[in-house]
């Protein structure tokens, strides 16, 4: 067992898990999926083997670590049955009337508008790996060893996805390439 | 004194990937931490953007080329169809003697009738198959033969 997930702590209760990692499982599955409807239901599926992990009277383990996990691999299975929707919304364009532009100046709202949707395009142009390397050491704040422990890959690894997930997602909010 | 690196180098150092020596430069170069402080407020706006929600896709609506597998599926299915349906072409048996002229003129004249005629003095002459016995030849996959007395078979 991975170091992250085999860190013991005390054994929480369902209530408890749901309500401290719910926020961070439908980040995860909202950004890594296109779906939000996917999403939702990857949603429900980690939460039922959280479910049936505590049923099961398994060792106690560091849930953060084995949430991560089962949310990022949930994901991963889903985009691989649903290649053809991905490849079907390839050219979907984001809503741009629908991204939030409250207190801001028409022209900075519409910057912001373009910055965004460049961002998310990018985002959802990187290779999986990339995405899961950048969501996880970035947006959720899992260090490299962390990162590639949950991942099962080497921190080297982990460094290489990283720096190529930043050099595109730079590009895209007008930064040097 | 040490060249600055690149700005992919650059990123290469936040990222953790750079050598020691080129994370040693970085840090003690003004002009490096600089750059390296821009990197930074731009990965913080990709991370901002990603924890918001991500925005709604437009109204559905097919993408232009959503149809094209469907289409081509569609186009193989009916050429395999078509091929099964008709066969291997006729083949004229070696050594067959070509048509003469005078039959080649007397089918040419046959049809010119069929498609002319009809409804005009003369069209009576032809022969009108019935429409069960257009099906039934349609079946066996021919025309009906002409009856003795010059009308369609029944």
């Amino acid at each position: 067992m991975s170091r992250v997930v085999a860190e013991r702590v005390a054994e929480p209760s369902y209530d408890e898990l749901y309500a401290e990692h719910r926020a961070r499982v439908t980040r995860l599955a909202r950004t890594l999926l296109r779906d939000p409807h996917e999403a939702q239901e990857v949603e429900q599926e980690v939460f039922l083997k959280v479910f049936h992990q505590l049923q099961s009277g398994a060792p106690r383990m560091h849930w953060s670590g084995w949430i991560v996990r089962v949310t990022v691999n949930a994901c991963r299975d889903r985009r691989r049955s649903g290649w053809w929707r991905l490849w079907r919304d390839a050219s979907d364009e984001l809503d741009e009337a629908s991204l939030a532009s409250a207190g801001r100046t028409p022209e900075e709202a519409a910057l912001g508008d373009e910055v965004q949707r460049r961002i998310w395009q990018a985002f959802e142009r990187l290779p999986a790996r990339q995405r899961e390397v950048f969501l996880l050491r970035q947006v959720e704040g899992f260090s490299t060893e962390e990162t590639a422990d949950l991942l099962g890959v080497q921190v080297g690894s982990v460094k290489r996805h990283l720096y190529r997930a930043l050099l595109r997602l730079r590009a895209a909010t007008g930064g040097e390439r | 004194m040490k060249r600055c690196p690149s700005e992919p180098a650059l990123v290469k150092a936040y990222a953790g990937a750079a050598s020691e020596s080129l994370q040693a430069h970085v840090r003690s170069c003004a002009g490096c931490g600089e750059r390296l402080a821009r990197i930074v407020r731009d990965v913080d706006l990709v991370e901002r953007t990603l924890r918001a929600p991500r925005p709604a896709r437009a109204p559905a609506h097919a993408p232009r080329w959503v149809w094209a597998p469907a289409a081509a599926a569609v186009a193989a299915a009916a050429v395999v169809a078509l091929a099964v349906a008709t066969g291997p072409p006729a083949r004229v048996a070696p050594g067959a003697a070509p048509p003469s002229d005078a039959e080649v003129r007397a089918a040419v004249r046959d049809v010119s009738s069929a498609l002319f005629l009809v409804g005009e003095p003369g069209a009576e002459s032809l022969s009108r198959p019935s429409s069960t016995a257009i099906v039934q030849a349609a079946l066996a996959g021919g025309w009906p033969a002409r009856s003795a007395a010059g009308g369609p078979e029944r």
